[in-house]
């Protein structure tokens, strides 16, 4: 009984803190995934919208929720970290690393698996279709790092 | 009425029109408050044609078939004009050497398509993707036969003087080029003499240009006081220059808008604080900006 007590208190803060990232996805219209990344960073080519290219990152995340793995597309525009029309991952998506865990909010793909839109929404109220996102490292410890999707420098394209 | 006068009448007329037009009082745009679904809608149309899954028709139809533009290491698109980079930079070098700030600056420019030309390939998401980014990387090394790795170098210090003479653009670049030119990891170097230098000159030159209301100047300093790794992490001033950075391209929105999009760390005093400091950076920048 002491045991599972113990368990319970050492389990209990990473639950909350998940559940309030969870409230707080619900609350900016996204949907919500936690789980482990099961492949590398990739980098995939985007159109061009006034001269920077709106290139994307993609992983693979095996997610707790329901053990299907998703495709995780993100904006390399919104990292802090983007250079301008570099052919690369930028720095801070590229620390994420095969069976770290990751945690994001944004919008399912209609079709096939995968979530993308996982990025801020330049301060727009949020809706189902453009949530105000975000992607977030979980620490072993449970803490939840900051966005790695929040820049808004870029903002500009879409206002 | 004589048919010859006829076509020396429509010349007239047309003349006539284009003068009216640009004597014609034209209003400056005024800044509303952004109608948020209206942003919505378009980046939703884009976002989704541009992350749509791994393999879709669409995610291959986004990569332009035609030949892609040339970028330099500073991301900016580079137009040759159908020259050789050796041919253009020949055609500006002695007046950069004299000291010709348009000329030093063209000469860095095309100099810069040649920095980054052996940059390992990505992994991408297709093999496709990544053919397309060999073949650019392989006709930018052609466009740079004849440039020397020290002429490489040597276009730092063109970009140097541009900035030191108040370009703005190249005040922008030399933040983009990272120290040396070079990609430097901040935080493992942070004690480097170089990276120090290069951390207060490129923040110094990025206040210089936001302060000439150069908006991306602006938000790249919103970038650093969020990112800390050259300056102290601050969200004051990741939102107050966030706000300055929009309100320079033209953006307004009301405060509730403003915190919502830059005050998520800031309590109520601080973000109101940030939203003045905003305004004023703007304001201050853009008044006094050459028009």
């Amino acid at each position: 009984m002491s045991r599972i007590l113990a368990l319970l208190l050492l389990v209990s803060p990473f639950l909350t803190a998940t559940a309030s990232e969870q409230s707080s996805c619900s609350a900016n219209k996204g949907a919500f995934l936690t789980g482990t990344v099961t492949s590398a960073p990739k980098f995939a080519s985007g159109s061009s919208i006034d001269g920077v290219e709106t290139s994307h990152t993609h992983v693979n995340l095996k997610a707790d929720q329901d053990g299907k793995t998703y495709d995780v597309a993100m904006d390399n525009v919104y990292a802090v970290d983007y250079v301008k029309n570099a052919k690369a991952v930028p720095n801070s998506l590229k620390a994420i690393t095969v069976g770290s865990r990751l945690e994001v909010c944004g919008e399912k793909y209609t079709s096939g698996v995968g979530i993308h839109w996982v990025h801020s929404n330049c301060g727009a109220v949020p809706t189902a279709t453009a949530p105000n996102g975000w992607v977030k490292q979980l620490s072993s410890s449970g803490s939840v790092g900051a966005n790695l999707e929040r820049s808004q420098t870029y903002c500009y394209l879409w206002n | 009425m004589d048919q010859r006068l006829s076509p020396w009448l429509i010349v007239a007329g047309a003349l006539a029109c284009v003068a009216a037009y640009y004597l014609w009082p034209h209003d400056e745009p005024a800044a509303v408050p952004v109608p948020e679904h209206t942003a919505v809608a378009a980046a939703s149309v884009l976002s989704r044609l541009a992350a749509m899954p791994v393999g879709a028709s669409t995610a291959s139809a986004a990569v332009t078939a035609s030949e892609p533009p040339l970028i330099g290491r500073n991301g900016r698109i580079v137009d040759l004009g159908g020259l050789s980079v050796a041919q253009y930079v020949a055609q500006r070098e002695g007046a950069a050497r004299l000291g010709n700030i348009k000329a030093a600056y063209e000469v860095y420019q095309a100099e810069s398509l040649c920095a980054n030309t052996d940059e390992p390939l990505p992994e991408t998401t297709e093999n496709a993707d990544r053919e397309q980014i060999a073949r650019a990387q392989a006709r930018q090394r052609a466009l740079c036969t004849n440039i020397s790795p020290s002429q490489v170098q040597e276009r730092m210090r063109y970009l140097k003087l541009a900035a030191d003479a108040g370009n703005a653009d190249a005040q922008v670049d030399y933040f983009m080029e990272g120290p040396g030119g070079k990609p430097v990891d901040l935080a493992a170097n942070a004690d480097e003499p170089a990276v120090k230098q290069w951390k207060q000159d490129a923040i110094g030159y990025l206040r210089t240009a936001g302060a000439q209301c150069n908006g991306y100047a602006l938000s790249l300093l919103s970038n650093a006081y969020d990112m800390g790794s050259m300056v102290e992490r601050d969200p004051g001033l990741v939102m107050a220059y966030g706000i300055a950075a929009a309100r320079a391209r033209g953006g307004d929105k009301t405060p509730e808008q403003w915190k919502r999009q830059f005050g998520e760390d800031l309590n109520e005093a601080d973000a109101a604080a940030a939203l003045t400091l905003g305004a004023q950076l703007a304001d201050g920048a853009c008044r006094s900006a050459p028009k």
